[in-house]
């Protein structure tokens, strides 16, 4: 959905209200003003043109919902997280919106963390005022929330954006962390190239070996009692076993990593839904 | 009780915080109203500056100046011009934007009432640019002819500090360990540094010397290029640092000669 749609539906919901005015003055043309809001750029003015309609006595709950919307929106491109996540709060707990502005209502959602919500939302919505994204939002709380998204097989309802997200989800990292120690435990260095990363794992081969020739120089030549070997063997020991866990954890951080990509790839998507760039 | 007087006063500086946003975002909303409404570029203009004060009050200077740029368009007599020009003066200077506030210069209709606001933006900006030269000239011109004893002073302000480059602080660490640091000003850490150095290269040699040849490989010589090429970053480091306070020392003498001419 790109600003356009926004613009189109706040439109469309101040002619459907066109009762509000801001001003007394009948000349005043409150959608053309709004637009011109929008068009600028002026948050902070459409907050406050937002809170003014809300104070008209004659706004209905419906109304108010979607001003506060309006209002979400604005502080969420100003980038004030806890301000969005007041005014969503505010919002009924089964509001109507038109469709193009539930969609903005669930990016705001799952930007926010706010998973039951959305559940909520779509559980509750008539299917007329559901937008086109609500299968996308509702798989995208299931991968935010780490759940499995394998039996969710109607991917002719996601966009090819959000289906690279899912398959990219569904495809972690399959390396195991107690293979990852034992290969490092083997030879040094191919715990880390089992992982896949390469560098990492030439340089690991190459310091235990370094410390471990000089503990085998240190010991052939000086002697197993000899302190020289004892300071030697030691290095390399703690060298050694700082590979084995150093893989270990490497391979549990690139799980890790990999789930917090596609958390970053679900909210840049959703950003970009209501205009923004990326979190 | 103590927490709770906390929570307290932090749930009233929140609610104050809000109301004090929320009166400022329904005082630029009337602007962009009068804005909206005007009937000639003059009330247009106006609106927008007012915009751009109420932003400058809440301290939102690349704000006031996006407020300031829309204002351009709609600025036609010589008076709104010189108003738009100090005030976009005042907010680059404001947002530390020196580079541009340094750069701008005032007709007496821009500067108006605001002369002394004008030049201590003017100098300060000069100071933190750099550029002593022009600022020292400004300074002479604003000094007395009579004050000779303050004439002089500023005659005598150096118009450069001691540059440490800090390549060439990099190259002398690479020739002997410590002596970039040296040369950039931190003896104790040239001397540090090659003690560390040589007592690796020392250590290699004795292995060298008692037939450890993978030992002085792995625990002299390999321990020698990483704190040889640390310390030839660390050189690098130390001259920037060098030139930072030194400019820092002559900014101040500079704002010190600014201070007493202006008050």
């Amino acid at each position: 959905m790109n600003r356009l749609c926004i613009k189109q539906g706040i439109s469309i919901l101040f002619l459907l209200f066109s009762s509000i005015a801001y001003s007394q003055n009948n000349s005043f043309d409150t959608v053309a003003f709004y637009n011109h809001l929008l068009a600028e750029n002026l948050y902070p003015e459409q907050i406050a043109f937002n809170n003014q309609l809300l104070k008209d006595n004659y706004v209905s709950s419906q109304q108010k919902d979607s001003l506060y919307l309006n209002i979400s929106i604005a502080y969420c491109r100003l980038g004030y997280t806890d301000s969005v996540n007041a005014t969503l709060s505010k919002i009924s707990p089964i509001p109507v919106f038109s469709v193009h502005a539930s969609g903005v209502f669930l990016s705001l959602l799952i930007l926010n963390n706010k998973y039951d919500k959305v559940n909520g939302f779509i559980a509750t919505s008539t299917p007329e005022h559901l937008p086109t994204n609500y299968y996308e939002a509702k798989i995208s709380v299931k991968m935010l929330m780490r759940q499995s998204t394998i039996n969710d097989t109607d991917i002719n309802k996601l966009s090819p954006q959000m289906l690279n997200i899912k398959t990219e989800y569904e495809h972690p990292p399959h390396h195991s962390a107690f293979l990852a120690g034992l290969y490092s435990a083997v030879l040094p260095g191919m715990g880390k190239l089992y992982l896949g990363y390469g560098q990492e794992a030439l340089s690991g081969f190459v310091a235990n070996a370094a410390l471990g020739t000089q503990a085998a120089e240190s010991y052939f030549r000086a002697g197993p009692n000899s302190a020289r070997f004892i300071l030697s063997a030691t290095l390399f020991g703690l060298f050694y076993g700082g590979n084995i866990w150093g893989s270990i954890v490497l391979a549990k951080k690139q799980k890790r990593d990999h789930l917090k990509q596609v958390d970053y790839e679900i909210y840049n998507y959703y950003n970009s839904c209501i205009g923004n760039s990326a979190k | 009780m103590k927490y709770i007087i906390t929570i307290i006063l932090a749930l009233v500086i929140a609610q104050s915080d809000a109301q004090l946003a929320d009166s400022v975002s329904a005082k630029l909303l009337h602007n962009e109203v009068l804005f909206w409404q005007a009937q000639n570029d003059s009330v247009r203009f106006y609106a927008l500056l007012n915009k751009a004060n109420i932003d400058k009050t809440a301290e939102a200077y690349e704000k006031a100046l996006d407020e300031l740029y829309r204002a351009s368009k709609y600025a036609t007599t010589n008076n709104e011009l010189s108003e738009l020009n100090y005030q976009k003066m005042l907010n680059y200077f404001l947002s530390s934007q020196y580079s541009f506030s340094s750069e701008m210069t005032l007709d007496s209709l821009g500067v108006g009432n605001h002369y002394h606001e004008y030049l201590t933006m003017k100098l300060y900006s000069m100071i933190e640019m750099e550029k002593w030269d022009r600022c020292k000239s400004e300074l002479l011109r604003l000094c007395n002819r009579n004050d000779s004893v303050k004439a002089n002073e500023i005659t005598h302000l150096p118009i450069s500090y001691k540059y440490k480059d800090p390549e060439k602080s990099r190259r002398m660490s690479a020739i002997l360990p410590g002596l970039g640091e040296i040369y950039a000003g931190y003896t104790f850490k040239g001397i540090t540094s090659f003690i560390i150095n040589g007592g690796f290269l020392a250590f290699m040699g004795y292995n060298i010397y008692t037939h450890y040849y993978i030992t002085s490989v792995v625990s002299g010589f390999y321990p020698f290029t990483k704190f040889h090429s640390g310390g030839k970053r660390l050189s690098a480091i130390l001259a920037d640092k060098h030139n930072t306070v030194e400019a820092g020392k002559l900014k101040n003498k500079y704002r010190e000669e600014m201070y007493s001419l202006i008050h």
